[in-house]
């Protein structure tokens, strides 16, 4: 019990429910979840399949989202609401995320501290953004604006990053905390990207785990990728989740209770045992440092 | 440098023509510079629409052959970068491309044919329209219609021929293609006579089965009318092209 009390700290103020564990939800195992062949807790949705081609419609898949969300907590997550973009905020695609989440009733929505286009353009890649004052400043302001427009908090996720600016003033763990010390959106704490980022730049991943606000962390990311031959990773999605991240998984349980926890997996898709095997793996962990620090506390 | 500045610069860079020669706002590392890690955003920004035209244009990849098709795409994305939210659409506006470029002149029918393609993965996005399906939820008539937003009237000169010759076969009066998409993910394509044509069109256009048959009554044949409604509506309700609820 004396574990359960000194964890307690942070569960009492975390921001976020404890969802417990899933994973990205793909089309390719919609009908087995439907039937009731998962066991997970909750899934997350690429929000923008959902929205369709503007001016047109939705695919089926929303149909199926909508008899999925009557027996799951589902939440959204974005890749173009371009947080860190100099073009104004696309208003258009804010209105249409806005009917889908008065549709749906995610849990939470998301999406990545990233710019993906300029000058009307979008690039669909989730690019960096240097480390600045002047892009803290026009982060919050965002950040803000669409917490304001959404009537709700944000989270904003650490993505990979294979480029670092000369501009940057400061590490990534103190842009992400300034910002959310700013505005008070959630983080959603991708590991893997922590990983991923840390090799190509050479930094410590658990420097960066011990921090950020965990108190603000609403979710956690892990997923697998792949290391090129000149050396850099690559935030790929297409594999099983490395050693490396369970190992930093294990270190943040360590000292803090876990929000609600998915894999990712987008392109060579395994059938649903092995997608979810990843996230119970995790879930062991985690599991195995509660009975091992309730061990300690009942000694 | 400024945010604004910075993202030009790398923007121009990763862009499909783009070059990170001489780019000031990347830090290049011993093991690797900063052209090398900018390959990695720039080949992902061409794959990614890429991928999607590939499978969204598959007939028409067919007939351009794998390279000939890499070149149109490259240069169609070139002057036609993503510019929605959704990847999806990047291909909207392939088809007249091909048609402006007058690509394979021994293949004139290439416009329709990519046309036709593009109309199917319009018609799967239309499926399912939650906006539109709320609007209805008001109406007050007896025999509410709710049309598969997804049905789209195919009205090229050059309808694909594996469709269209086995559709003539099965009605040889058959004049108008249909595409549509049902909820188990598959996107049909069936032809129907004028007459049955003209009454779809208006089934799919009515918020009630009332309006549809005042609508109707003076344009066609009562008997043909008849007939039609006898025979093929509870068809074409089972093909998922619309429902019609009390």
């Amino acid at each position: 019990m004396e574990v359960v009390e000194t964890k307690s700290k942070d569960r009492e103020s975390m921001k976020y429910p404890n969802l417990g564990y899933g994973i990205g939800l793909r089309p390719e195992h919609f009908d087995e979840i439907l039937e009731g062949q998962s066991k997970l807790d909750w899934f997350e949705v690429l929000t923008e399949n959902y929205m369709g081609i503007t001016g047109s419609g939705q695919s089926p898949l929303l149909k199926k989202l909508l008899r999925l969300r009557k027996d799951y907590p589902i939440v959204f997550h974005c890749v173009s609401t371009d947080i860190g973009s100099s073009d104004p905020l696309d208003l258009k695609f804010l209105k249409q995320l806005k009917e889908l989440v008065d549709l749906v009733e995610p849990a939470w929505i998301s999406d990545h501290l990233c710019w993906t286009g300029i000058n009307g353009h979008n690039t669909h890649e989730l690019l960096p953004l240097p480390y600045t004052e002047e892009t803290i400043l026009h982060l919050s302001e965002r950040i803000n604006a669409i917490q304001d427009f959404l009537g709700q908090r944000f989270m904003i996720e650490n993505t990979s990053s294979y480029i670092s600016y000369k501009a940057s003033e400061m590490s990534e763990w103190e842009f992400i905390s300034e910002i959310i010390s700013r505005t008070d959106c959630g983080l959603l704490l991708d590991v893997n990207n922590v990983y991923v980022s840390a090799q190509n730049h050479g930094f410590d991943a658990k420097t960066f785990l011990n921090q950020i606000p965990m108190l603000n962390v609403g979710q956690i990311h892990i997923a697998g990728h792949d290391r090129r031959e000149n050396g850099l990773i690559v935030d790929t999605h297409d594999a099983p989740v490395c050693d490396e991240v369970y190992d930093l998984i294990s270190h943040i349980s360590q000292e803090h209770r876990l929000p609600a926890l998915m894999a990712e997996w987008d392109d060579n898709i395994p059938d649903l045992e092995v997608y979810e095997s990843q996230v119970w793996r995790a879930k062991e962990i985690i599991e195995g440092q509660k009975r091992h620090e309730i061990k300690i506390a009942t000694k | 440098m400024k945010l604004k500045s910075l993202q030009n610069e790398i923007f121009r860079a990763i862009e499909i023509d783009g070059s990170s020669k001489g780019i000031q706002s990347v830090v290049s590392t011993p093991t690797l510079n900063a052209q090398d890690r900018l390959k990695t955003y720039q080949r992902s920004a061409y794959l990614k629409p890429y991928t999607c035209m590939e499978d969204d244009f598959q007939v028409t990849k067919i007939f351009l052959g794998d390279d000939f098709f890499d070149e149109l795409v490259k240069e169609f994305l070139l002057h036609n970068p993503p510019d929605t939210h959704f990847i999806n659409e990047c291909g909207r506006k392939f088809p007249d491309f091909l048609k402006e470029r007058m690509a394979v002149p021994e293949y004139p029918f290439i416009f329709d044919l990519a046309m036709m393609e593009w109309l199917r993965v319009e018609s799967f996005f239309n499926f399912y329209d939650f906006r539109k399906s709320s609007e209805q939820k008001n109406e007050e008539s007896e025999h509410v219609i709710h049309p598969n937003p997804s049905v789209i009237q195919f009205s090229s000169d050059w309808p694909i021929h594996e469709i269209w010759d086995k559709e003539v076969t099965r009605d040889p009066s058959a004049t108008m293609a249909f595409i549509w998409t049902t909820e188990d993910r598959k996107v049909h394509c069936e032809a129907w006579t004028k007459e049955e044509t003209t009454v779809l069109q208006v089934l799919l256009k009515s918020r009630s089965l009332e309006v549809a048959v005042a609508e109707l009554t003076p344009l066609i044949d009562s008997e043909i009318l008849r007939a039609t409604f006898t025979n093929l509506s509870p068809q074409w309700m089972g093909a998922g092209l619309f429902e019609i609820k009390n």
